[in-house]
């Protein structure tokens, strides 16, 4: 082949990627500028933390201890920087927050906000000097690297600087629909049809959104999604060096980024025993006692060489139960969750919750989601247990490691739920959506795969991912033009 | 086949994008922003008869309408809400619509919108809104979200059908005004979505939403010109 047709054909492959990376970035872009600044789920708070985390180690200026409690309907009492708490305060943060009829006050004929040229003065200090700080306790690479930009932007105005880190976000963001597309190649899809699983996971309108905010759980999502990634090279290819990097990256930036990466550590070893598993071709039935003796042991090593404080505050041992007994607490926490209306409002706030939780997704949209997933589901079902599956879906081994994934991550997250509300009686975590947003590619993975599998064919295959991507980007665009621009313009 | 479906397909999209944005250039018209409803939230139940009727003063010239919050949204088949603009006693009507479940649904809070009225400034108007139930009970009546506070001393409502009038409270409902032009509608919408925006890209943010659809259209194009 000579070089202008190697060059030709590489283009033609990467055209469909290399759009649709342009096209997330857009539409990111485009969100990050519809969501008022601050109106992100505790942006404020991850923003603070990022200015936090910049400021020198050698603090210069007079700190002032204070016992004043924060009110959480007055961002004038948290100990933030002064240029936070004003900005905020000027940008109307308690009068819209959570209040879904309220909106900022706009000045007309006029592109510029009516308090806007004192938010860009830059005259506020940008350092906290009331202590203890309201900012985030959880020691994150992305507070690490936020606070690297908001170093270097560092004499823009705060809008600016809200604004490049919400597209440190979308950066992030970006990778992880790489991540997917790479991961459809593993699979043995051709470009095209990558480029088109890709699509799913970019137009998920949630995804977007949580790719459009100043926040750690992008990072958290990108993290799981390059575990996945890194198994489906060890579960398809082999043990190469680089599957072994990659998973083990993964878990690192999972763990150094929010709680719930620690998922990511109990995840590993499952992976690394189906891989056992498969290069030793072993029968489960022979070696199940040696499986439970082997896991049982890795507890026990869990146990015994973790930090107790780590394991006390990791299980939260220390609290002291509101209930009579650890039965009764989990039924009284099974009988507050696991309902109807609780799952409807996970997967609603899964789907489509934006900016303050307040700007949502209709219910009759959510059916509809609900119903394509129950096919879906249906049709995973028959797949598992089918001994010719079609050849051109997914291994069953990848598919059982996704659906491992899902339930560890569902696990983890309702056991630290479990474990406030055993502690204070109140659901005051909360099992939202968008806290599951870690496993899309896993979901996205298996609803494709369950709706596939009806399909028959891979031709057929081909258009019932292509309709569900065309189907999936109807919906952002509904959700940014018909729920967030109205919710916060119009 | 393929091909004619992968035609079929960007075409629906294009269809169905096209459709979006006629709904939502007919539906644009902007709120009054300024005031919000601070204080404690109420709900003004919406009685099988009479109405609720409030008395506005509008602010500026080009009145097209109110926006108007009702809590458990979604009217279910055969209920119905009829909206009024009535004179300052009550008594006359100058403006009427009504809405169903069959009716397009609107954007952020109903809509009760109407040919505008060029001299609106300084005038006294009064807001009537009536339910007509369906043939199935709701288990939890309708009703229009109002407000009590400091910033509502003045205003009030009443619920005809029970003979009370609340006095400082409001009903959550915003005067609607919009420029004359679909141009100057589309220069109010950036306006607004510039506010509190990088200076940089002032005047551009609809652009980028609207830049974001096309590209859709192109990957749809180009990813359906040929398979794996």
């Amino acid at each position: 082949m000579i070089p202008e047709q190697v060059t030709t054909n590489l283009a033609h492959r990467y055209f469909g990627l290399g759009l649709l990376l342009v096209l997330f970035i857009v539409l990111g872009v485009w969100q990050a500028l519809l969501i008022p600044f601050f109106q992100g789920p505790d942006e404020q708070v991850h923003y603070a933390t990022v200015q936090y985390w910049a400021e020198p180690d050698e603090k210069t200026w007079p700190i002032h201890e204070s016992t004043e409690l924060n009110r959480s309907d007055d961002i004038r009492s948290y100990r933030f920087s002064e240029e936070i708490r004003e900005a905020a305060y000027r940008l109307q943060f308690d009068e819209i927050k959570w209040q879904t009829t309220n909106t900022q006050i706009f000045v007309g004929n006029s592109p510029n906000g009516q308090f806007e040229q004192e938010i860009t003065d830059n005259t506020w200090k940008r350092y906290i000097d009331d202590y203890p700080v309201n900012a985030s306790g959880t020691w994150s690479l992305y507070y690490y690297f936020g606070s690297k930009m908001e170093s270097f932007f560092v004499s823009s105005s705060i809008l600016n600087r809200i604004f490049f880190s919400r597209l440190f976000s979308l950066f992030i963001g970006t990778l992880t629909v790489l991540v997917a597309y790479a991961a459809a190649r593993k699979l043995g899809w051709g470009s095209r049809l990558s480029a088109l699983f890709a699509s799913l996971v970019a137009f998920q309108p949630m995804f977007i959104a949580t790719s459009a905010i100043v926040n750690i759980d992008i990072l958290l999502v990108f993290a799981f999604s390059l575990f996945f990634y890194g198994a489906i090279n060890w579960l398809t290819g082999g043990t190469s060096s680089k599957s072994v990097c990659i998973t083990l990256a993964a878990v690192g930036i999972g763990i150094f980024t929010k709680g719930p990466g620690v998922v990511l550590l109990a995840l590993f070893p499952v992976l690394v025993a189906m891989v056992l598993y498969r290069h030793f071709q072993w029968d489960w039935r022979k070696h199940f006692l040696e499986g439970i003796l082997a896991l049982f042991t890795l507890t026990c090593l869990v146990f015994i060489f973790t930090p107790p404080h780590i394991l006390s505050d990791f299980l939260r041992l220390e609290s002291v139960s509101a209930f009579s007994g650890p039965i009764a607490s989990l039924s009284a926490y099974a009988e507050k969750t696991l309902s109807i209306s609780a799952f409807l409002w996970t997967t609603t706030t899964y789907w489509g919750s934006f900016g303050w939780l307040d700007a949502r997704l209709s219910e009759g949209i959510i059916r509809i989601i609900l119903a394509i997933e129950t096919v879906a589901f249906f049709g995973l079902a028959w797949l598992l247990f089918d001994r010719n599956p079609p050849g051109f879906l997914p291994a069953k081994k990848v598919l059982l490691f996704a659906v491992l994934s899902i339930i560890f991550l569902q696990f983890a997250i309702r056991f630290f739920d479990w474990r406030v509300f055993d502690a204070t009686s109140k659901i005051l975590i909360g099992t939202p959506g968008r806290y599951f947003l870690p496993n899309i590619i896993p979901h996205l993975l298996l609803i494709a795969t369950g709706i596939g599998y009806w399909a028959g064919t891979k031709t057929r295959f081909i258009l019932v991912i292509k309709t569900l991507s065309f189907l999936i980007f109807l919906l952002s665009l509904y959700s940014s033009w018909f729920i967030i621009l109205p919710r916060y313009y119009l | 086949m393929k091909y004619r479906f992968n035609q079929l397909l960007v075409l629906t999209l294009a269809g169905g994008i096209g459709l979006l944005v006629i709904a939502f250039l007919g539906q644009l018209r902007f709120p009054d922003s300024s005031v919000n409803f601070l204080g404690e939230t109420k709900r003004a139940e919406l009685g099988k008869n009479g109405a609720l009727l409030q008395p506005v003063r509008i602010d500026h010239n080009g009145l097209e309408g109110f926006q108007i919050f009702m809590g458990n949204t979604g009217l279910s088949f055969g209920e119905q809400l009829s909206f009024k603009l009535l004179d300052a006693n009550c008594q006359v009507t100058i403006q009427k619509q009504s809405t169903t479940s069959l009716s397009l649904p609107p954007i952020n809070g109903m809509r009760f919108t109407f040919d505008p009225i060029a001299e609106s400034r300084g005038e006294a108007y009064c807001l009537s809104i009536e339910y007509r139930p369906g043939l199935i009970d709701r288990r939890e009546r309708p009703y229009i979200r109002a407000t009590e506070g400091d910033m509502f001393l003045d205003a009030s409502y009443t619920d005809t059908g029970k003979g009370k009038t609340h006095v400082g409270r409001t009903l959550q409902i915003r005067p609607l005004y919009a420029p004359d032009t679909s141009l100057g509608r589309l220069q109010e919408l950036e306006n607004r979505l510039s506010q509190y925006k990088p200076a940089f890209v002032k005047g551009l943010v609809a652009s980028i939403g609207l830049i974001g659809i096309l590209l859709g259209l192109l990957f749809f194009r180009v990813i359906s010109r040929n398979d794996d």
